[in-house]
């Protein structure tokens, strides 16, 4: 429900009509409860200049302090992926829209040939909306308060997150307790903490480590099931304790309801995706190289898996961890381009996946499904001693899917030392690197990307205090 | 790259925290910013509500979870049932259990962050002996020993700009990578054959094949009767005392192996020396005359003897046929060979020299083997007494068990083998599983994680006071730590390429020999210089730069929050100096200057850089303080534990300990009667950390809860 | 920018994170309540085991580095330190704090131990889920009387509501329903 508060920062924004010579849509988003949330973590920081803020030219390194050596992607050594030093324009129309070398693995060394498959490349080439935020200042170099503030979009206090995760806040926002849940839990969480904050109980996430932790969460051995009558007992003492409880208790006694929800509804096997035989995973197998033998902790498994997650609405909020290492202090560019390949090369089968998928809801599920992909911050624009490349906090996140508005760049990078620039929420452009900062016109940070993945869903964002939604620069009505 | 560039660069790879606001900025550094105790803390605490007071069972419940981290025993229930309160003898009996310091040892993980299995933790003699029972299921193909991972597969090791810098090669380079067992070819391909039915044999214990021949060793210097076998597929080598490398014989070959030249195909990677007559790359030739000062055999140095009485000449096959060029342009053995012959079995070369050999195996029992014999490579399997390449600065051969010491890994003297048991050795990363561990890798990393809690558990246990944990010389060790420190210390090490000097013993084989299998944990002595938890490897590794042990230390032991918040850099301002850099100075002033205490544990680098070899007056090594004053400077040779001292000194450290214990048994913050009272009794027992948990647990506000 | 600015700016925002509650409010609770917390992975581990005499234990595939491929199958992993992850356990990685969230993993991993050992303990031989034997009401009723107060620490009257609810269960399944009854409940997992 929207509150005065919301309505009038809803006003705030749709009234700036300077937006309208930039083309931009003007109409806030109805409130879209059904909207699938995806997010993609890759742990260890990323490479921008490899991936979501490429330079186009090396440039003079001693001025500018960047370094972005595509020249030093030749044959890899000891096997993997090879690449071009080439950067990617796939929205003709869209001259910041560019994705670097990273993106696209080739078929051998010096050449241009991708290797089978989709990639972001060719996926925004055909059509999927996708956008980049950069120059994002996470204002942090550690890795736990990096992901705490990426995780919860507020800034981590030591190491400790603070509040909810931004998946259990949208969820609170997009919850209708009047009407029968979108899904069958609302909040899944792979391979990554998730924090309720204050926020209800059945909220809370359902975290999973590995696929076999799906398999064990969503049924109950027959041997620890009890007879009806006594289950039907138990429920009814739970139900008394629930009546009488709150705070914590309350909490608790919610997240064994949604325990027991999910085991009634009797979907393990629709998420045995590497041993299950219906058509459908066979299908799933396919598209994504799996099989029996596949390592179910593969990125290809785990993109799969949330795939199926929102085909087959297990969760309305899903996040995963991709099962790569990005911190990597001493690799090189073709090092760290490998490291990230295989999340990447997972994310574009995810996504082919999703928009070609009919939802139940109408259209594809890519239609209803928006996807944040990011990491705790990026790296270095020179390397280290070690020819690698070390932590640096001006980050980019890449946003697809349901209302993203395809090829927009919101934020930027200074040429000089790769800073994160000052962006104008009033006149949506970037600012020179030395603008005084005021209210609105500063850098970016999570809290903004929180802020526009609310308002992209219609759902208010006045919880974030300062933050900003960078609608409708990045984002469409649906 | 410019110097500058290179502070800045790892300054940012350093600064681990948040950069701290503006609030922070103080010249002194000495106080941290922290929140007031009975202030809003890192933790948002829930709006508090009066309480009511804990029934007694409950409070007993309470008081055991907390205390012991179980529900509380029956007669504990029977005993409070009957009192109607917690009688204190209970309490005393809960905080004197052992249950309540593996509680106290949980506390403090969630301060010291004990896990190391991001940073690679691996011995240096590193060998592939699997863990796995090899008696039935031999390995095709066999990572190796000691040195190193493969380069290619970390690329944290060796690059080509740590190559180029030290040795002025790159890791394609043929030259340099044939240091690595295998060289470049040996990613991925076999080594040393352990599939191969044939046991390399012991020759104090081998027949007599058709090949085999015995020739008078004709250079022993010590009139001792002594011959030298070898094999050869050329009969006409019978009798002939034969020079290892005879170029005149072999123009245009590399190598000689006994009575046969061996053609070099890939010659495009060696160019024959006519001033030398020798070909780089080419083995080093072990037996000129000479190469002794007293004029003796290498092989009959003392102790070159296996301890059966035999010479063993598992080396004769040539194993160091690689060179490394040494820092002066000398040439240098490699630590591994590249292919070593079967003993039993002909030469056999091929087109390419590189895959063609093979190297053999023997059975060996390893101190980690459980007593079992594993297939070890050839070459793991010496235990020679003395090496045959290390010499000291006065040309004497080393001890094996001393071989590693004082020098840089790669350096190590690779004809020691892995000693009696394979104790020099940790076996590496297995080609088939290379993200796994192996047994001793876990045990390592596992006891370097435990060291510091264990050493806070036995400060705590003996209700020492609780700030010895971040001054005491003492750590603890068991088993594997202890066999770490006595024959692996010098070669062990952390994230980083440099040797570990952090374990910090004056003489490590002094350290009371404990069984590799013995987990339990004891108190031992290190050098002055060590400062508790803060000067423990695991910690050195877990924070691997001075800033960053800066600020775990001050985050943990001084409740700072001065790191959590940041400010926005100003990309104008480019001074290399981050303590005074817009932005950068809130947090790095005190990072900077106070990270001085740490200076003399490099970053990424687990080594300890003493006063002798690296004083103040040599600016050479302070790079990374150059910004720095002398004033400041003098703090590298204070070293933490002063910096703990002078904190000490003040109400911080003690005010942080009491209120981040008495946040995690309240639930909230204290208030600052609370915390004043924490702070007294804490003093009142002589800092005891025991007192001050008793303290808070029988406060009036620690046993109430909401009201219903 | 100046320095100046970036204090104003900095001043601002950390203004608008959590305002400290009035100092007097605070002082006039004094001491203010402590809040209930949910019990730990080791914490819970334990309170089953103490409660119950049983560790729930069950095939899984487990690390081990002496294996050929770094992980086994184990016929009886003690499954709740195989999912303590899942419960909230830091790893000192990537999480340095413990996590006590109500999540519904935790809630499912909790009540299959629950219910696992709850029957194991019940089929057992005089079992520990009996302290007050006897077949009449009166000691069924100070039976479950005394595991409220083994399992919650709560000292509850044999009349009680609560009684009778319990009561109820066992009627339907005997004391191994009545076991996972109060294992599962917030009185049980948190303290």
């Amino acid at each position: 429900m929207l509150t005065r508060r919301t309505l009038m920062q809803t006003g705030l924004v749709a009234g700036a009509s300077l937006f309208s010579r930039l083309g931009f849509a003007q109409s806030m988003p109805a409130l879209d409860r059904a909207r699938r949330f995806v997010f993609f973590y890759l742990p260890g920081g990323w490479d921008q200049l490899l991936f979501l803020d490429p330079r186009e030219e090396q440039g003079d390194i001693a001025r500018t302090d960047v370094d972005p050596a595509y020249a030093s992607f030749g044959a890899p050594l000891g096997g993997g992926p090879h690449f071009t030093g080439r950067v990617y324009r796939p929205y003709a129309t869209s001259r910041d829209f560019m994705l670097g070398p990273g993106v696209v693995a080739t078929t051998g060394p010096g050449t241009d040939l991708p290797v089978a498959g989709p990639t972001l490349v060719s996926l925004a080439s055909a059509g999927v909306p996708m956008a980049i935020v950069r120059g994002l200042n996470m204002g942090t170099l550690g890795h736990e308060p990096g992901q705490a503030y990426f995780l919860t979009a507020a800034p981590a206090q030591g190491s400790a997150a603070v509040g909810a995760s931004i998946p259990i806040r949208i969820a609170a926002l997009l919850e209708d307790p009047a009407t029968a849940a979108q899904t069958l839990t609302p909040v899944l969480s792979f391979g990554l903490q998730s924090y309720t904050g204050d926020k209800p109980g059945r909220l809370a996430a359902f975290s999973v480590g590995s696929l076999d932790d799906v398999q064990r969460l969503l049924a109950r051995q027959s041997g620890l099931v009890l007879s009806p009558s006594t289950e039907a007992s138990l429920g009814r003492w739970k139900g008394r304790a629930l009546e009488k409880s709150r705070g914590l208790s309350r909490q608790l006694l919610q997240s064994y309801e949604g325990a027991a929800e999910m085991i009634e509804a009797k979907v393990a096997d629709r998420f045995d995706l590497l041993r299950g035989t219906s058509p459908a995973l066979q299908a799933v197998r396919a598209r994504y190289g799996l099989s029996a033998q596949s390592n179910p902790g593969s990125a290809e498994a785990v993109a799969a898996f949330a795939a199926q997650a929102v085909k087959e609405s297990l969760a309305q909020f899903i996040s995963v961890s991709m099962p790569v290492g990005l911190d990597s202090h001493g690799g090189d560019n073709r090092a760290h381009a490998q490291a990230a390949w295989p999340a990447l090369r997972a994310l574009s089968l995810f996504l082919d996946d999703l928009r070609s998928a009919p939802s139940a809801l109408g259209g594809t599920w890519l239609e209803h499904t928006t996807v944040l992909v990011f990491s705790e911050f990026a790296r270095t624009p020179r390397f280290n001693v070690a020819g690698g490349r070390d932590h640096h906090f001006t980050n980019s996140c890449l946003l697809a899917g349901a209302g993203v508005r395809a090829g927009a760049v919101v934020g930027g990078s200074s040429v000089v030392g790769m800073q994160p620039l000052p962006w104008d929420f009033e006149g949506a452009r970037t600012l020179p690197a030395d603008t005084p900062l005021t209210a609105t016109r500063r850098h970016l940070v999570p809290e903004d990307i929180a802020a526009t993945l609310m308002a992209s869903a219609g759902a208010p964002w006045n919880e974030l205090r300062t933050a900003r939604p960078l609608w409708p620069a990045l984002t469409r009505a649906p | 790259m410019p110097v500058r560039t290179l502070v800045f660069l790892l300054a940012l790879a350093a600064c681990e925290g948040r950069i701290t606001g503006p609030a922070a900025a103080s010249p002194e550094v000495a106080e941290p910013t922290v929140d007031a105790p009975g202030q809003p803390g890192a933790t948002p605490t829930p709006t508090p509500t009066p309480g009511i007071v804990v029934a007694p069972q409950r409070a007993l419940r309470q008081l055991s979870l907390d205390l012991t981290g179980r529900l509380p025993s029956e007669a504990h229930v029977a005993a409070v049932t009957a009192a109607g309160e917690v009688p204190a003898a209970i309490v005393d009996e809960l905080l004197g259990s052992p249950e309540f310091l593996s509680q106290v040892t949980g506390w403090h993980a969630e301060l010291l962050w004990p896990n190391l299995s991001r940073y690679r933790v691996n011995g240096i003699p590193l060998y592939a002996s699997p863990s796995r029972d090899l008696q039935n299921d031999p390995l095709t193909a066999s990572t190796p020993f000691r040195n190193i991972r493969n380069p290619l597969a970390d690329p944290l090791l060796w690059t080509n700009e740590v190559a180029r810098q030290s040795y002025g090669v790159s890791f394609q380079d043929e030259a340099f990578t044939s240091a690595f067992r295998g060289g470049a070819h040996a990613y991925g391909a076999k080594t040393c054959d352990l599939s191969d039915e044939w046991e390399y044999p012991d020759p104090s214990a081998v027949g007599t094949p058709a090949n085999r021949y015995t020739v008078p060793a004709a250079k022993s210097g010590t009139g001792q009767a002594y011959t030298r076998t070898y094999y050869s597929e050329d009969p006409g080598s019978r009798g002939a005392v034969l020079p290892l490398y005879t170029p005149k014989h072999c123009p245009n070959f590399c190598r000689k192996l006994e009575a046969r030249c061996i053609p070099i195909t890939t010659a495009t990677t060696f160019s024959f020396d006519p001033v030398t007559q020798r070909l780089p790359g080419c083995y080093r030739e072990m037996d000129t005359p000479g190469d002794d000062p007293a004029g003796r055999h290498e092989l009959d140095a003392p102790g070159m003897r296996c301890a059966d009485g035999y010479v063993r000449e598992v080396n004769r096959c040539h194993f160091w046929d690689s060179t490394i060029p040494g820092s002066g342009g000398e040439v240098l053995p490699g630590i591994r060979g590249r292919r070593v012959q079967r003993a039993d079995r002909p030469v056999s070369w091929g087109n390419d020299s590189f895959n063609n050999q093979v190297e053999g195996w023997r059975w060996m029992v390893h101190y980690w083997s459980n007593g079992k014999p594993i297939k070890t490579c050839a070459l793991e399997a010496q235990e020679r007494e003395f090496g045959l390449y290390v010499r000291t600065a006065s040309g004497q051969p080393v001890r094996c068990d001393q071989a590693t010491a004082g020098v840089e890994y790669f350096t190590v003297d690779s004809s020691c083998g892995c000693g009696p048991r394979g104790t020099y050795c940790q076996p590496v990363d297995l080609a088939y599983r290379s993200t796994l561990e192996t047994r001793t890798q876990v045990n390592l990393r596992t006891s370097l994680e435990q060291e510091p809690l264990e050493l806070i558990r036995q400060v705590v246990a003996a209700d020492r006071p609780y700030f010895d944990i971040l001054t005491t010389r003492q750590t603890a060790v068991n088993g594997p730590l202890a066999t770490a420190w006595r024959y692996q210390a010098p070669v062990l090490r952390g994230e980083g390429f440099k040797a570990v000097t952090g374990p910090g013993f004056t003489d490590p084989r002094a350290l009371e020999p404990i069984a590799y299998e013995d987990a339990s944990w004891r108190l031992v002595e290190r050098e002055a210089r060590h400062a508790g938890v803060l000067t423990t490897l695991g910690f050195l590794i877990r924070f691997p730069t001075s800033r960053a042990r800066v600020a775990q230390y001050r985050r943990a032991f001084l409740c700072s929050t001065e790191f959590d918040y940041a400010p926005t850099p100003d990309p104008t301002d480019t001074n290399p100096d981050l303590a005074a850099r817009v932005g950068c100075s809130s947090c790095h002033r005190t990072l900077e200057t106070e990270g001085l205490y740490f200076g003399r544990y490099p970053d990424r680098v687990a080594e300890y850089r003493d006063p002798g070899r690296y004083p103040l007056t040599d600016m050479s090594w302070q790079q990374p303080f150059v910004h720095r004053t002398a004033t400041e400077r003098a703090r590298l040779d204070q070293g933490p534990s002063a910096m703990v001292q002078r904190d000490l000194a003040g109400s911080a450290l003690v005010s942080c300990t009491a209120r981040t214990a008495a946040k995690r048994l309240l639930q909230r913050e204290p208030t600052p009667e609370e915390q004043q009272t924490f702070e007294a009794r804490f003093r009142e027992g002589g800092l005891s950390y025991r007192a001050l948990i008793k303290a808070i647990v029988t406060s009036a506000g620690y046993l109430t809860e909401e009201a219903p | 920018m100046s320095a100046r600015s970036l204090c104003l700016l900095l001043v601002t925002v950390a203004a608008c994170t959590e305002p400290p509650p009035p100092a007097s409010r605070r002082d006039a609770l004094s001491p203010p309540a402590r809040a209930p917390r949910r019990l730990s992975a080791a914490q819970l581990h334990a309170a089953i085991e103490g409660a119950t005499g049983e560790v729930w234990r069950g095939p899984a595939t487990i690390v081990d580095p002496l294996s050929y491929t770094g992980t086994r199958d184990a016929p009886d992993a003690d499954l709740l330190k195989l999912y303590a992850a899942g419960l909230g356990a830091p790893d000192f990685n990537y999480t340095v704090q413990e996590s006590l969230e109500p999540t519904i993993t935790f809630a499912k991993y909790a009540e299959d131990a629950v219910r696992a050992t709850c029957t194991a303990a019940a089929r057992k031989t005089p079992s520990t889920l009996v302290k007050v034997s006897g077949d009449d009401e009166a000691a069924r009723r100070a039976n479950a009387t005394a595991l409220v107060l083994r399992f919650w620490g709560d000292v509850i009257e044999p009349s009680s509501d609560e009684v009778n609810g319990l009561l109820e269960l066992h009627g339907q399944g005997g004391w191994a329903a009545v076991c996972v009854a109060l294992a599962t409940h917030p009185r049980f997992l948190t303290f």
